[in-house]
């Protein structure tokens, strides 16, 4: 139904327009709040881009964890964080690690779309 | 407030105990949703004097602190020798300008923590170690501050507890910041003594004029805490503005720091537990940048700065795994 380009091709377009042709000729009073729009350009289409796999990953992996049948990943990771928050992962638990290796994941996964700088930092550690 | 410039001049004089005092110019500054601040210029019987008036924004959003508050403040780390700029007068009825404000001497300078970190100034760490250590001088209690309430039995725990009941208000679970809350608690050091945390004392918040730090700013998030809150705040990673390698808010080194604030305070730092507070910090940036960002999500302010501040969360997520993968003894 759609002609291309779609959203995450749109927007990265865009951003790049913006990024090359309108921030140098803006005046310097403006910079800041156009910096903020080109981030968040970025971050929209990185979202776009990465669409749902990320959720998804995220969701096997913490179905694996419980051997859960439930697709609904607000669920699980409201029962994960309530689980930390009991002490049920704590040192000595066996499924530490796997509940780290999870959150590890995840949060690379945020990071590459809200801040991939952050991550170029990280890269070593992960 | 030009409706008021007169009898804001009358009451200026009474206060400075003039014949006369002349407003001779008067501008808004720039900044602060909550606060407004306006630059005086004043001819008290021919002697000049540079001033700010500091009230509520129209639109100001309640917080804790108020004028009054705040001004009690300003007296109080002005006379324990912070670098402040000297609060002179107040009208907490708020007769004069039709609502409550405080007068102080105007300082020099900018802050912008970003420009701190591209050339730190020589001993600013150690600068701001003693600023901080002379905060730390004002403990509970005091009458003068008795806004601030009771100090907690155990500040971190008392965080832990905080940070815990918002996130359990939020709509989405956030299982990274639950693995730190976690660690944190199991590894929360006994309380320690009691002083006046400024509690946002970083490299962003010091008004720098040339070499010279002309003031500390910001105190609105003041409260009774533990000394090393303030201290992890200062150092953790995400407030070196980029400058990761510099420990001390990005200036300078953690060590540098801490050392002129032990040798001002007089008060030995247990090394071992800056890991834990630099985390403490980290976290609690986490907790703030969320809730900003729900001022924007659904709280009715849409706001393009406090939107992005929820994208800064995955770079402290990714401190705070580092930080609790392990247990300090572990």
């Amino acid at each position: 139904m759609r002609d291309h380009p779609t959203a995450p091709d749109l927007l990265s377009t865009a951003a790049q327009a913006f990024r090359d042709s309108l921030l140098p000729a803006l005046p310097s009073g403006l910079k800041y709040q156009a910096l903020m729009v080109l981030n968040a350009m970025d971050i929209a289409a990185r979202q776009a881009t990465a669409g749902d796999a990320p959720l998804t990953e995220a969701r096997d992996r913490l179905r694996t964890l419980y051997g859960s049948a439930t697709d609904d990943l607000d669920t699980l990771e409201r029962r994960l964080a309530d689980d930390i928050r009991a002490g049920r992962f704590d040192p000595g638990a066996s499924e530490r690690a796997a509940v780290l290796a999870h959150l590890d994941a995840s949060t690379r996964a945020k990071a590459a779309e809200s801040c991939p700088k952050a991550l170029a930092r990280d890269g070593a550690k992960g | 407030m030009e409706d008021r410039r007169d009898a804001l001049a009358a009451w200026l004089a009474e206060q400075a105990g003039a014949a006369t005092a002349h407003i001779t110019a008067l501008d808004k500054l720039s900044g602060g949703a909550i606060q407004e601040n306006w630059a005086l210029d004043v001819d008290f019987d021919g002697r000049r004097e540079a001033l700010v008036v500091r009230t509520d924004a129209p639109s100001g959003v309640s917080v804790s602190l108020g004028r009054p508050e705040e001004f009690a403040l300003f007296r109080a780390a002005f006379a324990a020798g912070v670098t402040v700029p000297e609060p002179l007068w107040q009208d907490p009825a708020g007769t004069v300008l039709g609502k409550p404000f405080f007068v102080m001497r105007r300082i020099a300078g900018t802050a912008a923590g970003h420009r701190l970190v591209k050339a730190p100034l020589p001993g600013l760490a150690e600068r701001l170690g003693r600023e901080l250590a002379r905060i730390h001088t004002i403990t509970p209690p005091r009458a003068d501050l008795a806004f601030l309430g009771t100090p907690p039995d155990n500040h971190a725990l008392a965080w832990v507890a905080t940070f815990r009941a918002w996130l359990d208000g939020h709509s989405a679970a956030h299982p990274v910041l639950e693995w730190g809350l976690r660690w944190l608690e199991r590894n929360a050091p006994p309380a320690g003594p009691m002083v006046l945390s400024h509690n946002d004392f970083r490299t962003g918040n010091i008004m720098v004029d040339g070499a010279e730090v002309t003031g500390i700013l910001d105190w609105e998030f003041a409260g009774w805490g533990d000394p090393l809150a303030d201290i992890g705040w200062f150092c953790a990673p995400c407030w070196r503005f980029g400058a990761r390698q510099r420990t001390a808010g990005g200036i300078g080194a953690r060590e540098d720091f801490v050392s002129a604030y032990e040798a001002e305070s007089g008060r030995p730092v247990d090394r071992r537990l800056l890991p834990y507070w630099e985390a403490m910090g980290t976290m609690r940036w986490a907790i703030i940048a969320l809730q900003q960002a729900e001022r924007h999500v659904s709280g009715g302010e849409t706001n393009l700065e406090l939107a992005l501040t929820a994208h800064v969360v995955p770079d402290l997520e990714l401190d705070i795994l580092d930080m609790t993968r392990e247990d300090p003894d572990a």
